[in-house]
């Protein structure tokens, strides 16, 4: 004989057996003197708890409640802390990636000694490149290239 | 799912920081949250604490809600572990019984015995190790499955039916003589 389990006992108690349960339950504790005491106790027990009504909440929970909350949800302001933070990411993300495609683009222009602007201005030119390409002329070796 | 996607809605509204919002999810659930803290604390200006403290979690955690549970299973889960930890933090507390002491004066014969009953019932509860405490008023209190149970407190299904259990047979024999005379 399969007797009834104390889990059975209970749903039954709560109210929550599955209907087709509750037949073979009650058929069960009817041929069964063992689990009729046991369902005996659980049923005692159930209705001793029971003595301890629901207890009445306070009227003014609600209130206390909004009353005691931050202005806005913590998670609401960390959003916001993160959306500014995604924002100066992006930037950066932009900025770095402007930088390196730049630089591979870049083409450095033609070598201007550092003096070649004084070399102009002191040759009265306008042209930094011309008082380079001068000023190159005059420092080669006599008797060109060897 | 309807219900699912009602409270996904309402929560939305309360990661906004709209209060109306929230003072709804409030009304829809405040006894059962503060039934539970009281139930286990047996004090009123705690249940009423840990109550505020589950709102305002909700509140800040809003924004991070997503709808694969019923907010009644996060909010149980909630207050399951702040009464917990409540209870570590006032380990070395009395427990207050029976109405805190603060009732009026009864002069009805039955209705102080009944009132020394509720108080043998909240003391044989209040006895019980925190675990098997906080599983007894689940199920027996608020009617939940052990399903219902493990989806609250993150316990499993095997260690609810051991801690209900244990707690069911502490409670008859504490309580014995009430049965008998029932």
């Amino acid at each position: 004989m399969v007797h009834v389990t104390d889990m059975q006992m209970q749903d039954h108690l709560q109210g929550v057996l599955p209907a087709d349960q509750e037949l073979a339950f009650a058929a069960h504790l009817g041929e069964c003197a063992e689990c009729r005491r046991r369902f005996a106790t659980w049923e005692g027990l159930w209705a001793s708890l029971g003595r301890w009504g629901a207890p009445a909440t306070p009227g003014d929970l609600k209130a206390k409640i909004l009353t005691a909350l931050p202005a806005q949800p913590a998670e609401k302001k960390g959003r916001s802390w993160l959306r500014a933070m995604r924002v100066a990411a992006a930037l950066l993300l932009a900025a770095g990636l402007g930088h390196g495609v730049g630089r591979m683009l870049w083409r450095p222009p033609a070598t201007t000694p550092p003096d070649a602007q004084a070399a102009a201005e002191s040759l009265h030119l306008d042209d930094p490149t011309t008082a380079t390409m001068l000023l190159a002329a005059l420092e080669a070796p006599e008797g060109g290239s060897q | 799912m309807a219900d699912l996607a009602r409270e996904a809605a309402l929560m939305r509204r309360v990661a906004e920081g709209d209060r109306q919002a929230l003072a709804a999810i409030i009304e829809a659930h405040q006894e059962r949250v503060w039934a539970v803290a009281y139930r286990y604390t047996q004090r009123r200006a705690d249940a009423d604490d840990i109550s505020q403290e589950a709102f305002i979690r909700l509140w800040n955690a809003a924004g991070r809600w997503e709808p694969a549970a019923r907010l009644s299973t996060w909010l149980y889960r909630v207050v399951v572990n702040l009464c917990l930890d409540f209870r570590r933090k006032q380990a070395h507390a009395p427990v207050a019984l029976s109405g805190e002491g603060n009732e009026p004066a009864i002069c009805d014969v039955a209705e102080l015995e009944s009132q020394e009953t509720t108080a043998r019932v909240q003391r044989a509860i209040a006895a019980l190790p925190e675990r098997q405490r906080m599983a007894v008023i689940l199920h027996r209190f608020e009617g939940m499955s052990y399903r219902e149970i493990s989806q609250a407190t993150g316990w499993g299904e095997a260690a609810i039916e051991s801690l209900l259990s244990r707690a069911y047979a502490a409670l008859r024999t504490q309580l014995a003589d009430l049965q008998s005379l029932m």
